[in-house]
């Protein structure tokens, strides 16, 4: 049997001030990872861990991980020895001669520990020190018999259980079964950013109970009690969410921060209580040899989610790409928060669909010339030889991406011929003797290419028919802006001349 | 003092001949302890860029006349290929990009479409701080790898504090910035002027500052891709053609004898043909298109 008690050291200064409790449960979460044999005895945690050394690498890998490891960690007094009350009594000796401003001894044999420093003695103190009984062995030395008649088999019991004669039983300690936890604030708190400062000593058990559970958290939900004698709401409470489930409890808090700063709060805070609304098993994470692997930083999902809590989610897009044969429509814009895991793991996603917007390859069969060019030009020439044959009726809606992408991935052979910019909107562009403007006049160099779709779509009231994209693009040089690409619609909107409009640029 | 002859380099007198040693840099050379860089895609470039590519974990500022020219031909084909960290190719976070990125173009140029992060919207358009704070949280992203950001506006000690959370978390940083900057000092280790050449259909850019001696001569990058190179000179072909008024007018239905413009027209234009139709009497929009580059 091997025991460790400890005790944290703001607590162990100062046991009077309220929420201090919260500091032992915290420890005892912590050493419940290692051992479940844990119990709260004399004000102090105890934890047997001779059953689990071996599995954390031995004693000293065991106690390294439980003091460096919790990161972190307020300081912490502890001791060892053979039994429970052998390691109580040694760190309420360190104590002791901590107060006092001396460096606590390191392992006093159990026979020299002080009298005070064993809680069932503690009530016959003066009867025993005017006895001559200073240490345990004194007590020890005295006759069994006498010892029973005149104090109680309880002094008794504890002197044996503490030289290992007797077994010790304690009622174990164990985890809840749900993380809920309430947090008396010391004073009231006005400031929604300043609840963080509750926040994080919340966090940080959380932390404890998921690294005890081999959990990671998901969505948590912070709730705050407010003064009941203002006329207003007394509870208000916000979820937090990520996307993979985590044990980084920095990621939280800032994401609570980024919460917490748009919050007003009706009237001051009394009280606070975390839960954890949704945990999932923690995936063990592979560890790299190889130095370089381990890049250090955020994870992407991390990232996202931190700016969208500040920028707000529709300002960090991602985009995927559509079959369609508008430009605008060509790929969708999402908030990234509710897919950011898609980014960086879709190696078998073959992109670059989308080329099937020109709507010159209706029914026209060009045999590729023997002379066709240049090399580059003679190859583009076979490709489009090459390409499956997919029959493209007019009126039928061009099928959903999944099927698109098969026919996509077949031909690995994207279209360069789109500007890399568009317009979010396009923009009308100035008429000038029926030459378009745009920071001067501009000059079309090719087209036009003909785009007629979306007439199948119903409008938005689902009665009548969306306005149709008719429009003939062109590329177009402008003398300031270089390469533009430009649209002449064909058909007038109501009540207007048909336009020109700037959709493109060619970057 | 005697004047070292022109043309011969100084030698110092009393001490070793140390050229050639990596320990030592001298004024007129590229620097060559530069830490990691990436190819740049461009052989011209890299040539006289130190260390042959864009520095890896530093800032590099490109200057424009307006923002949203050339810059992906520029940035591109750097961009496109995977770095070694993160071999599929981690995030590319675009902060505040002049419009939207045209996914089906950049997919074409090699960009897999599904790495972009679009940051975009009035808040950021609006607060130069919020895009400066939104970069160098892009730039601590481990599944980040490369952040483009287009900063109008933004202060000198802004941009150390990019510099430094570039070369902290050793990422791509590009910033984008309007031509007045030129005058400002900047913490960037590569400064590059990029405008539209001459002729138009070249990009000039111009190496401000590199480590390294100053490159007075500017640099002419192929402002288009390929393909799109090739359908604008066949339209030029075309144009110059019906100019001079040699060329003959097809029925729009069949090309009895297609020119060679023409034909590389319509290689360039993607068709996908119905099995086993047969051409029909309608003109489609192809038809249209080779007709009017041939007329």
């Amino acid at each position: 049997m091997h025991w460790i008690a400890l005790l944290p050291l703001p607590y162990a200064e100062a046991p009077e001030v309220p929420g201090q409790d919260e500091a032992l449960r915290l420890w005892s979460w912590r050493a419940l990872q290692f051992t479940p044999r844990v119990a709260l005895a004399d004000g102090v945690v105890v934890l047997e861990i001779s059953a689990s050394e071996r599995l954390f690498g031995g004693r000293r890998a065991l106690l390294r991980q439980l003091f460096e490891q919790n990161q972190p960690h307020p300081g912490v007094e502890w001791s060892q020895g053979a039994t429970s009350l052998v390691a109580i009594g040694r760190l309420l000796e360190r104590l002791q001669a901590r107060q006092h401003g001396a460096p606590g001894p390191v392992a006093t044999p159990p026979a020299h520990l002080p009298l005070a420093a064993l809680a069932a003695a503690r009530v016959h103190l003066p009867t025993l020190q005017r006895l001559g009984c200073r240490t345990w062995g004194d007590l020890r030395a005295l006759p069994r018999g006498g010892l029973v008649r005149r104090f109680g088999d309880g002094l008794l019991d504890a002197l044996d259980q503490a030289f290992g004669e007797k077994p010790e039983l304690y009622p174990w300690l164990t985890l809840p079964e749900a993380f809920d936890e309430p947090l008396e604030l010391p004073a009231h708190v006005e400031n929604a950013s300043a609840l963080l400062f509750g926040a994080r000593r919340l966090l940080a058990l959380l932390h404890a109970w998921l690294q005890a559970r081999q959990r990671g958290a998901l969505v948590l939900r912070l709730a705050w009690q407010m003064d009941r004698r203002r006329n207003g709401p007394t509870d208000d409470h916000l979820l937090v969410r990520t996307a993979e489930p985590t044990l980084d409890m920095a990621h939280f808090e800032r994401l609570l921060a980024e919460h917490l700063a748009h919050i007003t709060l009706a009237a001051p805070v009394v009280a606070l209580r975390l839960a954890t609304v949704e945990t999932a098993p923690l995936p063990g994470a592979s560890a790299s040899l190889l130095l370089e692997d381990r890049r250090q930083g955020d994870s992407l999902h991390q990232l996202v989610e931190r700016l969208s809590a500040r920028l707000g989610a529709d300002q960090v897009q991602r985009v995927e790409p559509r079959a369609d044969h508008r430009p605008e429509r060509m790929m969708a814009w999402s908030a990234a928060v509710e897919a950011s895991n898609l980014i960086a793991n879709n190696d078998q996603k073959t992109l670059g669909s989308g080329q099937k917007s020109l709507k010159a390859a209706r029914k026209t069969a060009i045999k590729p010339p023997a002379a066709a060019g240049s090399g580059a030009q003679a190859q583009d020439a076979r490709s489009v030889a090459a390409q499956p044959v997919e029959a493209l009726h007019p009126g039928q809606p061009p099928k959903p991406r999944a099927a698109a992408s098969k026919a996509a991935s077949a031909t690995l052979q994207p279209d360069a011929l789109y500007p890399t910019w568009l317009l979010a909107t396009p923009q009308r562009l100035a008429v000038q003797r029926h030459r378009p403007l745009y920071q001067g006049p501009l000059n079309l160099l090719a087209g036009p290419q003909r785009i007629e779709a979306a007439w199948w779509e119903p409008d938005a009231t689902g009665t009548a028919a969306a306005p149709a994209a008719l429009r003939d693009y062109f590329v177009a040089r402008s003398a300031q802006a270089g390469l533009l690409w430009i649209y002449r619609e064909r058909l007038a909107q109501a009540g207007a001349q048909p336009g020109w409009f700037l959709h493109g640029l060619f970057a | 003092m005697p004047v070292a002859p022109s043309g011969t380099r100084l030698r110092l007198q009393g001490l070793p001949d140390i050229t050639g040693q990596a320990a030592v840099w001298r004024a007129d050379e590229l620097a060559r302890n530069v830490g990691a860089t990436r190819p740049t895609g461009h052989a011209a470039l890299d040539a006289v860029l130190p260390g042959g590519g864009w520095p890896v974990g530093a800032l590099v500022e490109v200057l424009q006349p307006q923002a949203g020219q050339g810059e992906w031909r520029l940035l591109l084909p750097a961009l496109g290929v995977g770095t070694p960290p993160a071999p599929s190719g981690g995030a590319l976070v675009l902060v505040n990009p002049p419009h939207r990125p045209f996914v089906p173009a950049l997919a074409a140029q090699g960009l897999d479409a599904s790495r972009l992060l679009v940051l975009q919207g009035p808040m950021l358009a609006r607060d130069a701080a919020a895009r400066v704070w939104a970069c160098e949280q892009a730039l601590r992203g481990a599944g980040v790898s490369a952040v483009l950001a287009w900063l109008p506006q933004v202060r000198p000690e802004q941009l150390r504090r990019l510099q430094m959370a570039a070369q902290n978390f050793q990422q791509l940083l590009f910033v984008m910035r309007p031509l007045a900057a030129q005058q400002e000092a900047s913490p960037a280790v590569l400064r590059l002027l990029l405008e539209p050449g001459e002729d138009a259909d070249a990009l000039t850019l111009r190496l401000l500052k590199r480590r390294g001696p100053p490159l007075t001569t500017p640099l002419v990058l192929p402002a288009r891709p390929e393909r799109l190179q090739a359908l604008l000179a066949a339209s030029r072909q075309q144009s110059v053609r019906r100019r001079q008024g040699r060329g003959t007018v097809l029925p729009a239905a069949a090309p009895a004898a297609p020119t060679q413009a023409s034909a590389v027209l319509a290689a360039l234009v993607r068709t996908r043909v119905p099995a086993g139709a047969a051409p029909s009497g309608g003109p489609g929009a192809l038809d249209r298109l080779v007709a009017s580059a041939v007329r």
